[in-house]
């Protein structure tokens, strides 16, 4: 009867591991099944070439609700512009290059980008 | 009766004890295999996770793109209302102590620049008989007019001949600035890449279909390509040049690479 309770036992650790080994594989690939990536690429490379080829006293207004999804957080930092789609926390950001200054606003519905002789 | 009992006593005590011994030594023996266990499970699971990673990835080149755009600026840059006004921009140019033949990006004051190789080529005619002064550039124009004679010396034409030249021919003059690496863009030369050809198709010569092959491979390090030879949008500009007071018609020769950003 011991044995078999230790039996028992070990079984269900080894079953208790074992999932929470596969639950941590399913949430890291959750987010690729649902190509959150995907949209936040498209996002960003589409207002980085928005960005690169406005001329001066352009406003680009990005909903914050859209056919890509829910735009988090937008961040324009060091050069690159950050977008945060579907509660995706991480992003490596797309480089602009344009020679202007940029200036980020936001409001409930959309965010709004500000492009600005130096 | 005592003693049976101490004996029986002593006898289940000393088992107890081995008992207990070999317990511990079979739990140890059993938490390292659950060691390894979890080990293994975890690699199965990395390898599963990697493969997906690998599957579902996807990458959008714009880099095309970029290099469109990037054209755009530049001459956008250079002749900001289609003409491109030479004196100024040297002028401009020598106040910011920028070289224009190495640091145009910085003239056109473009951001990000690492990934980026840019050429441009500026050429006008300055038509027969129009009166022009010389400058530093016309030492360029008279080593390019030099006549060799037969014993090896060469024998550059002086002002006057010069100026007799221009009398009878239009002169093509220009300017070449460019900034960044031509290397970069290295992979899009691929028919020069000996090794593909190992690699692809046993020695045979390279076909169109190889390098489809190719780029759907490597698309991911393809270079954003744009010159004055691309099949779509040539980047072949017609301005006005500003040269000393005068007008002339020329063009803007662009070129731009852009690298990957990995």
């Amino acid at each position: 009867m011991r044995k078999k309770a230790g039996l028992l036992q070990q079984v269900v650790i080894h079953l208790i591991l074992i999932g929470l080994i596969f639950a941590l594989f399913f949430m890291a690939a959750e987010s690729r099944v649902n190509s959150r990536a995907i949209k936040q690429q498209i996002i960003e490379k589409q207002t980085a070439l928005l960005i690169d080829s406005a001329v001066p006293d352009t406003t680009l207004v990005l909903k914050k609700i859209n056919q890509y999804g829910t735009i988090d957080n937008l961040e324009i930092k060091e050069g690159r512009i950050f977008v945060y789609v579907n509660k995706l926390t991480d992003s490596r950001g797309y480089p602009y290059f344009s020679r202007y200054i940029m200036r980020l606003e936001s409001d409930k519905d959309n965010f709004y980008i500000k492009i600005m002789e130096k | 009766m005592r003693l049976i009992k101490k004996k029986v006593t002593r006898v289940r005590t000393r088992n107890n004890i081995k008992h207990f011994v070999s317990c511990k030594r079979s739990a140890i023996g059993e938490g390292i295999i659950n060691i390894y266990r979890i080990l293994l499970i975890s690699i199965i699971a990395l390898i599963i996770l990697g493969s997906s990673a690998v599957i579902f990835d996807y990458y959008i080149n714009v880099r095309s793109l970029e290099a469109q755009v990037l054209v755009n600026q530049l001459v956008r840059c250079l002749a900001p209302d289609g003409i491109v006004d030479i004196s100024q921009i040297e002028k401009q140019a020598d106040a910011r102590k920028i070289d224009l033949k190495y640091n145009l990006l910085d003239y056109c004051n473009i951001q990000n620049k690492k990934r980026f190789y840019v050429n441009a080529y500026v050429k006008w005619v300055i038509p027969q008989g129009a009166d022009i002064e010389f400058d530093k550039h016309m030492e360029d124009v008279r080593k390019k007019l030099g006549i060799r004679i037969v014993n090896g010396e060469i024998y550059y034409p002086t002002d006057e001949q010069l100026k007799a030249l221009r009398a009878e021919e239009n002169l093509l003059t220009s300017r070449t600035w460019q900034e960044g690496d031509y290397g970069i863009g290295w992979i899009k030369d691929i028919k020069n890449v000996m090794w593909l050809v190992d690699e692809v198709n046993d020695g045979r010569e390279i076909t169109i279909a190889d390098v489809a092959l190719f780029k759907e491979r490597w698309g991911k390090y393809f270079p954003g390509v744009r010159n004055p030879s691309s099949l779509n949008y040539p980047s072949v500009y017609a301005v006005s040049v500003l040269d000393k007071g005068k007008i002339f018609r020329g063009q803007i020769y662009a070129e731009v690479i852009v690298d990957h950003e990995f």
